[in-house]
């Protein structure tokens, strides 16, 4: 067979080949999903309320995931963009800043950050807690393991927590609109809390 | 018009090439879900046909409920509040590879939770016992959506006590029998031991087994127990740590070791 015969025989056969792999969709629309599932709205952003002490000091706490307590752990306190203040937690893994003002702060020690609105102790409304609390390595993983008749426990779970550290990386940049949405969210809020601050009882 | 041979042989491979891109392409980062269904904080996506989703729901609402009751702590899930998203696979082979670029290592475990910064994910492969599986990385994600922290053994235990379903929960449930001859045999639990694993990697199955028993032990040995138990979460909850449980029990429950034996050794009586 004439070789120029032959490749053009191939041809032919590596396109009809190549159609018949396509997926039956190639050309269509996007694959229709049967949803029912709404466009829901965002979360809010998780911020708390914390109450200064009579004297006017924040009081707080440092402990890792499993709500051990973190002793010499560095704490900055910020509000927006700058830094107000930086502590070291102590043997009980307990904070205290003095002469804060009301207001809203990030809080992070760690890998872990904490949203507070700071009131005054005159201020506070009833379901401000009395110390603030920010866990480090909030990162959680479980796999299944011991429940569900699968009883498969091997040294290959202690990657899982360091292999998600990949998935953490890889959700990153939700991560960063959602801080982001938290940030205009603070701003607000501080402007807010500080015209309630600053209005006559 | 005659076209060339190169031309012919050129266009060919490159019709056969996008067909197999394409094949590619068409697993995006979101998976190649079949269905995809929201009710009552919980976002579903199926690989595969899903028409049970709506009991299926039903069911982790009641859960949810039920955690909230028994234990005493505020449940998440209402408009505007953090969702669980619960990602359903028809084989082992589209949850590793869907894995493979967001959590490798757990590629390999047949389900697993994962808390994210903006919702938790649950993780499971839609085969034999995917409910019970389906249960128990839904409790952790309960849990973490109300706690800002929980120790790992309680929150297995937790895990382990919840994946059963209702009407089994208490009195059927499959570690029953064996703590049950583990006990009757002189083995006795160790709390401080069992507090002392920070890391999954670190947990066996007789630590999910006890895990299971003291949370078994707590909420149903006596009102005092009981009442213990919801007091130390809701420390937890209101951002106060309470500090290792056995130390926080030893004031009021000094011989929880004997006690928890006692509770395994007598005949049900609930």
């Amino acid at each position: 067979m004439p070789k120029s015969k032959f490749l053009s025989r191939l041809a032919v056969a590596a396109a009809c080949w190549g159609a018949v792999a396509m997926p039956t969709d190639m050309f269509a629309a996007d694959k229709a999903v049967k949803t029912t599932a709404p466009k829901a709205a965002a979360p809010k952003s998780s911020v708390s309320d914390v109450a200064l002490s009579e004297g006017g000091a924040l009081v707080g706490k440092v402990v890792n995931a499993q709500g051990k307590t973190m002793d010499g752990a560095v704490v900055t306190i910020s509000q927006g963009q700058k830094q107000v203040a930086r502590v070291v937690t102590d043997e009980k893994g307990a904070f205290t800043v003095t002469e804060m003002r009301g207001g809203v702060y990030q809080i992070k020690a760690g890998d872990g950050t904490s949203v507070y609105r700071v009131w005054t102790a005159e201020a506070a409304p009833p379901s401000a807690r009395p110390q603030a609390l920010v866990v480090t390595n909030p990162q959680v993983v479980r796999g299944q393991g011991g429940g569900g008749g699968l009883g498969l426990v091997g040294a290959g779970l202690g990657a899982v927590g360091a292999g998600l550290g990949g998935y953490a990386l890889s959700e990153s940049q939700d991560a960063k609109d959602e801080a982001d949405k938290a940030n205009q969210q603070n701003a607000l809020l501080q402007q807010q809390l500080n015209q309630a601050l600053a209005s006559p009882p | 018009m005659r076209w060339s041979l190169s031309l012919r042989v050129t266009l060919a491979i490159a019709v056969a090439l996008t067909g197999g891109m394409r094949g590619v392409e068409s697993r995006g980062d979101d998976g190649d879900w079949a269905e995809i269904h929201e009710s009552g904080g919980f976002i579903f996506r199926s690989e595969r046909s899903f028409p049970e989703w709506r009991q299926v729901a039903d069911e982790l609402q009641t859960l949810r409920d039920d955690i909230a009751s028994e234990l005493g702590i505020r449940t998440l899930g209402g408009e505007g509040e953090p969702r669980i998203q619960i990602n359903l696979f028809k084989s082992h082979r589209t949850y590793a590879r869907h894995l493979a670029s967001r959590a490798p290592a757990g590629a390999s475990r047949p389900a697993c939770f994962v808390q994210g910064p903006d919702l938790g994910r649950v993780y499971v492969v839609h085969h034999e016992d995917w409910k019970t599986n389906v249960r128990h990385e839904v409790t952790h994600a309960l849990l973490h959506q109300s706690l800002p922290f929980i120790p790992l053994w309680l929150d297995e235990g937790l895990a382990v006590y919840f994946e059963a379903p209702r009407e089994t929960r208490a009195q059927k449930h499959p570690y029953l029998s064996t703590v049950r001859w583990q006990v009757r045999f002189g083995w006795r639990p160790n709390l401080i031991d069992l507090e002392s694993r920070e890391d999954l990697s670190d947990m066996r199955m007789a630590d999910y087994r006890q895990s299971w028993g003291w949370v078994e032990f707590l909420l149903h040995h006596s009102d005092e127990s009981n009442q213990l138990l919801r007091r130390y979460l809701a420390e937890i909850e209101s951002d106060t740590p309470p500090g290792p449980l056995s130390s926080y029990m030893k004031d009021s429950m000094p011989d929880s070791g004997s006690a928890f034996v006692r509770h395994f050794k007598s005949p049900r009586r609930y």
